[in-house]
This record gives structure tokens, sequence and C-alpha cells, in this order.
């Protein structure tokens, strides 16, 4: 077998060592970022212990059901390990595991399918109980305001796939729209679009509780 | 504006989303109409509802059982996975025919190359178990079926690796032919495919005298392994004019 190098267009240039590198964003993870893949596992458990919190908030808002979430969220850690080396920098590092989180929500709902939505609905009843703040309120208070946190959550989750991430993500965890399209990889514009049509959605199903004028205290 | 046109609106506009001469043509319809002030309210609420909702906290175990799946060997960089089966099925068993030194060569690389990036296991020795030269093996390029499956990707390249790449080089360049070119070649178009910028990067480590020369091999070696279309078509696809100005390489090679 022979090969044949066939004449080049052009000598290879010199290739100058002034290399441009994408500016990197002010990122406080990215310390951190760097140690892991310097092979130091702990800057791994570090970034995990910084951004669980968050992450199992998001997926609780994505699934509605505490150990739905759980689960989710270590499907987020355990592939974010594994598909690390994607991470460009481009944008924050945050932004990223947001990312992984709600391919890793998608993935679970599409697994569950219906025949689980009632338990579902069992779950978030569950754990909505478990999320009333203690507080100077009184009982009867703590209840009707925790029947509209039920009601909100449920009608999040009962918005069509293509709003329900935009709205969560941006009214419930304060993303930017940029940071929004990058977690979803759509338009900006798109986020805007969904955002608003999701809210819209949401008024016209909570239309009884925003007419009586009802607050969650 | 209409009413339709007001209430499609009302959502950017209490994100102050609108240009100034929309949002002020908003306000001077919502001043004379009492049906999309109420809209306006009800929307208004509807975010307030949304926003005052409270956080969950997670299962305090939660970071000790990612920790725990961790150590079980879950979460493993996918990247090794596909390098594994390139390894294994487009080049060990060829390789193993005529090769064996430099198939078991290939292997130490590849088991050396698991417990790497950003596994619990410190130092990963990847590439410098692969730069001891095997007596064995043969000096010339390996004689490969060209019609194997293209190197998609290579493991996740860290410090240590680069440091092997480069002790490849320096054994490669002053032997060319040597098992070393073998592994030190398959190492760079597994990056050339993954990351082509840093690609270039190993490129300009070469010494310019004996640069021209080199790339012939390799742009060879690429056409042997059936990669070089791929790589041709990573350099091209960066807006760094030094990737471009390589993609010629291993777009005008060919196997004869
Ligand atoms: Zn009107």
């Amino acid at each position: 077998m022979a090969f044949v190098t066939q004449p080049l267009l052009e000598q290879p240039q010199p290739l100058s060592a002034d290399f441009e590198r994408p500016t990197p964003t002010v990122d406080p993870d990215l310390e951190l970022v760097d140690r892991w893949r310097d092979g130091d596992a702990a800057a791994f458990e570090q970034l995990v212990k910084r951004h669980e919190r968050r992450i199992f908030g998001l997926l609780m808002r994505m699934l509605g059901n505490r150990q739905e979430a759980e689960d989710a969220a270590q499907d987020t850690f355990l592939n974010l390990h594994r598909h690390g080396h994607r991470f460009r920098r481009e944008a924050r590092f945050s932004t990223f595991v947001y990312r992984v989180a709600v391919n890793a929500a998608l993935n679970r709902r599409r697994s569950l399918g219906r025949r689980r939505s009632h338990m579902d609905a069992l779950g978030l009843e569950q754990s909505v109980g478990e999320a009333i703040p203690q507080g100077p309120v009184s009982p009867e208070a703590a209840t009707a305001g925790n029947e509209i946190r039920l009601r909100v959550q449920r009608e999040i989750l009962a918005l069509p796939k293509n709003l329900r991430a935009p709205v969560i993500l941006y009214d419930l965890e304060g993303l930017a729209y940029s940071e929004i399209a990058e977690v979803l990889q759509v338009a900006e514009g798109t986020v805007k679009s969904r955002i608003h049509r999701g809210r819209r959605v949401l008024r016209e199903r909570l239309a009884d509780l925003v007419k009586r004028g009802e607050g969650m205290s | 504006m209409n009413h339709d046109a007001v209430r499609r609106r009302l959502s950017a506009h209490l994100e102050g989303g609108l240009s100034v001469r929309a949002a002020a043509r908003l306000e001077a319809h919502l001043d004379a109409c009492p049906a999309c002030r109420e809209e306006r309210d009800a929307l208004d609420h509807t975010v307030h509802l949304l926003r005052s909702l409270a956080s969950e906290e997670p299962p305090e175990d939660l970071a000790a059982k990612i920790f725990a799946r961790l150590e079980a060997g879950e979460g493993r960089p996918v990247a090794w996975a596909r390098w594994s089966a390139w390894w294994n099925g487009a080049w060990t068993a060829p390789l193993a025919t005529g090769m064996a030194g430099l198939a078991l060569l290939l292997l130490v690389q590849t088991v050396e190359i698991e417990v790497g990036w950003p596994g619990a296991t410190p130092a990963p020795r990847a590439l410098a178990a692969a730069a001891v030269p095997d007596g064995t093996a043969s000096s010339k390029a390996p004689t490969l079926v060209a019609r194997g499956p293209a190197p998609v990707a290579a493991p996740e390249r860290r410090a240590a690796d680069f440091e092997a790449g480069a002790s490849l080089r320096t054994q490669c360049l002053r032997q060319p032919g040597a098992a070393a070119c073998a592994a030190w070649h398959s190492w760079l178009l597994g990056l050339a495919v993954d990351e082509p910028r840093a690609f270039v990067m190993e490129v300009d480590a070469v010494p310019d005298a004996a640069r021209t020369r080199w790339l012939v091999d390799l742009s060879r070696f690429a056409a042997h392994s059936g990669s070089a279309p791929r790589v041709a078509e990573r350099l091209r696809a960066t807006r760094d004019p030094r990737a471009q100005r390589l993609a010629p390489h291993f777009e005008q090679v060919s196997v004869r």
C-alpha cells in the first residue's frame, strides 16, 4: 500500500504563539473547574455542593416531585462529570450546569410518561406541604397560602413543555434572557416570546386566584 | 393599538421590554381602557404569584449520594468510552495480527486513559506510558485497514497528556517512523477532531525546520486511519486562519 500526498497549495505557515483564546467571562466557578480538569476530585465535590441547592430547586419546579427531583439531580451531576469536557467557557459554568439539569428533567419526564402523572400529583402535594416556611402565620392563613402555592406549582407543571422551562428559568430562577437562550439552545427572541406566552397561559389558568386578589401569606 | 395587540405586549411591557414609542402607545391605551388595565393587573399578580414560590431544600444526603456513585465508577467521562471503542474496534483488531507490539502499546494507553480526567485517581500517566519505546513494535507506519471508523473523539486532554504528547513529539521527530510516532499521531488526530485550536498549537510546537516534512507524515497517517476527511472538516469549521491553512494537508492526501 502506498500513500500519495499531492502537492499542497501552499507551504505551512509558521504558526505564531499569540494564539487568541476566547475571553473568559468573570465566572466564580472557573478556578474549581480548572482544578477539577487537572484531576482534583475534591474540586468537583465543591462544585456539586455549590450548585446542588439551586439545581434541586429548579428540578423540583420542573418535575414537581421530590423523589424525581432528587434522582434528576443525581443524574445532572453524574452527567456533568461525564460531559464536563464539553464546557467551553463561552458561557458561565452555572449556565452549563442548568443546561445539563434541564436536559435531565426533560429526559426524566419523557421516560416517566403519563402513567406516572397521578403519582406526580401526590408527590407534589406532599412536597409542597413540606416546604411551608415556619413563621408567625395563623393556621388558616398558612393553609390558604399553601393551597395557592400548590395550585401555582401544578399550573406550572401543566404548561406545555416548551413554555414551562423558559417561565421557570426566568420568573422563578431569575436567569437573564441570554442565559436561558444558552441553557435551552434557542434564540433569545424565542426565549422572550415563550416567557410571555407562558405567563399568559398561567394568567388564564389562575384566573380565579388572580381575580380574587389572593396573596400567598 | 387594539385590545389584542395590547394584551400580547403586556408581559414584555412589565419587563420594560418595549421600545419607548411602543410603551407610550400602550400606556395611552391603558389610560383609556379599564379592561386592559385589569388585564395588566392580573398578569402582574400572576407574575407575583410565580415569584413568591419558596425554593425547595435538597435532601441533606444528596451530595453524598452523588459522590458514592462517582466512587462506584459511574459518570466516567464519555469521551473515554468512545476512545476505547475506537481503539479496540478499529485499531487493535488489525494491529493484533501483525503488530502485536504496537497493539500492546496502544492498549496500555487505553487502560491508562480510563483513570484519567477527571476521576478520583490522580496523576494520569496516559501517554507517558505509551511513550516508552517498545522494541517489538514496527518502526514503520502501521499498516492498518483504511476503512475503519474515523476517530470521532479522543479522551479529554489534561496538562499531563500534553506533557506526554511533548515527550512523544521529541521521540518521533528524533526518529521519524518510531513507534512513538503512531501514538503521538493518533493522539494529535483525536485532538484535531475534538479541539482543533489546541491541535493548531501542537502543530505550532513542531520546530519550523521539521514541520513541513512531518506534516506529510501526519497527513498520511490520517489518510491511512480514515480520519483525514473529518480532521479537514473540523479544521475548516474553525474561524482560525491558522487552522484553515492546515486543512489542505488533510484534504489533498489520499491512500492509493
Ligand atoms: Zn383595551
